[in-house]
């Protein structure tokens, strides 16, 4: 039964995974909420955020328009899987949310680094102890960031976390084409 | 099945043509096989590693079991783009960050295998950076450990990196047996600019 849906998966994967923007297609696009103002980075406002939706996603940039690749991984999963309502957080709009490193790069705009070296608040990387963005929450619990949703992904098991969350994947309907061809 | 292969319009580097049965593809001293099945298409490394800027690691593409043969020479195509790409001049010397990366990661998971790539130079970061890394750990102190508990341990080894200049680690932690069943590192998606705002 796996197998069959890691066929589907893969084929899928092959259709739909581009390492490209991430467009929705046709489909209406994720709910994306903006942090808000005002102790964004404090451990209560986090903790309400990553529980107030059933699939929360901390990126850079959006699911219209990622800004890194490995964020724009986790909307291509969550998209193939059929996943469009979801919360996602671009924490390049906030960078007490991102906790921007305190090690001054050519990548970050300068206001933005003097910003986190001044004011470290609890961030989204203290809150899930977890040092890199993408992040993912699944029923207000970590998940993990690109790697391990790909790994889920891959091995059929973020079609069962869906299920236990309600949702039903849209791979399960395509494996399910596949099986009554 | 067809091969699909393109170059991304923002990018120069030519794209390495690729085939589905790969006759003959070489790059420096990597020899390819095809698997029993037929399907997957994997690189092993010759005696001599290729060496991409600042790296150690062999680029080999992802050959997941799951992923079909199309989604496998993209992925190389891929990653050839990102090890020959543009940035520094390759001299293939290992920066400070990667050597700590490295012993730091030997001393806490005593791994059997550890292969270690600096992507930074297919990133919005300037040449030489040591900002972007890919690593595959094979240690048997990940035996019954969650992936999430795995890859907290990496980052456990290497938090003072992650606090300093590396933003981005991709990770795959594997135990001997998993490893054995797919010997790869795989490769990253290609950047998308990061806080550069300015990127259309």
């Amino acid at each position: 039964m796996s197998g069959s849906l890691g066929r589907a998966a893969a084929a899928a994967a092959t259709a739909l995974l581009r390492w490209g923007r991430g467009v929705g297609g046709g489909l209406r696009g994720p709910g994306v909420r903006a942090a808000g103002s005002g102790g964004s980075g404090s451990s209560e406002h986090l903790d309400a955020l990553v529980k107030k939706d059933k699939v929360v996603v901390f990126l850079k940039g959006t699911p219209e328009q990622p800004q890194c690749g490995f964020s724009n991984a986790v909307v291509q999963i969550l998209r193939l899987h059929g996943v469009r309502d979801y919360a996602a957080y671009n924490v390049l709009d906030d960078p007490q949310l991102r906790q921007a490193p305190s090690w001054p790069s050519s990548e970050q705009n300068h206001q933005m680094v003097a910003l986190s070296q001044e004011a470290r608040h609890l961030g989204i990387k203290d809150y899930s102890n977890w040092p890199t963005i993408p992040q993912v929450y699944l029923n207000g619990e970590f998940v993990g960031g690109c790697d391990i949703l790909l790994q889920m992904h891959q091995n059929g098991d973020l079609v069962e976390e869906l299920k236990k969350l309600g949702i039903r994947s849209a791979l399960l309907d395509e494996a399910k084409d596949q099986d009554s061809k | 099945m067809h091969a699909r292969t393109h170059a991304r319009p923002q990018e120069t580097e030519t794209t390495v043509p690729v085939s589905p049965h790969l006759p003959g593809l070489s790059r420096s001293e990597d020899s390819i096989s095809q698997s029993a099945s037929g399907r997957e298409i994997c690189i092993h490394p010759a005696s001599q590693e290729f060496r991409p800027r600042g790296g150690t690691a062999v680029a080999k593409p992802e050959c997941e079991p799951m992923l079909s043969g199309q989604l496998v020479l993209r992925l190389f195509s891929m990653a050839s783009r990102i090890c020959m790409s543009r940035g520094s001049a390759g001299s293939g010397v290992i920066g400070p960050v990667e050597a700590a990366i490295r012993t730091k990661l030997e001393q806490a998971l005593n791994p059997e295998v550890l292969e270690l790539r600096n992507e930074s130079g297919g990133h919005a970061v300037p040449p030489g950076s040591e900002t972007h890394f890919r690593v595959a750990v094979v240690s048997s102190r990940f035996e019954g450990l969650s992936p999430l508990q795995r890859h907290r341990l990496v980052h456990a080894a290497l938090s003072e990196e992650l606090a300093g200049p590396v933003h981005a680690l991709a990770i795959q932690a594997r135990t001997p047996a998993q490893w054995k069943e797919n010997p790869q590192l795989d490769t990253s998606p290609p950047c998308l600019g990061g806080s550069k705002k300015s990127r259309n």
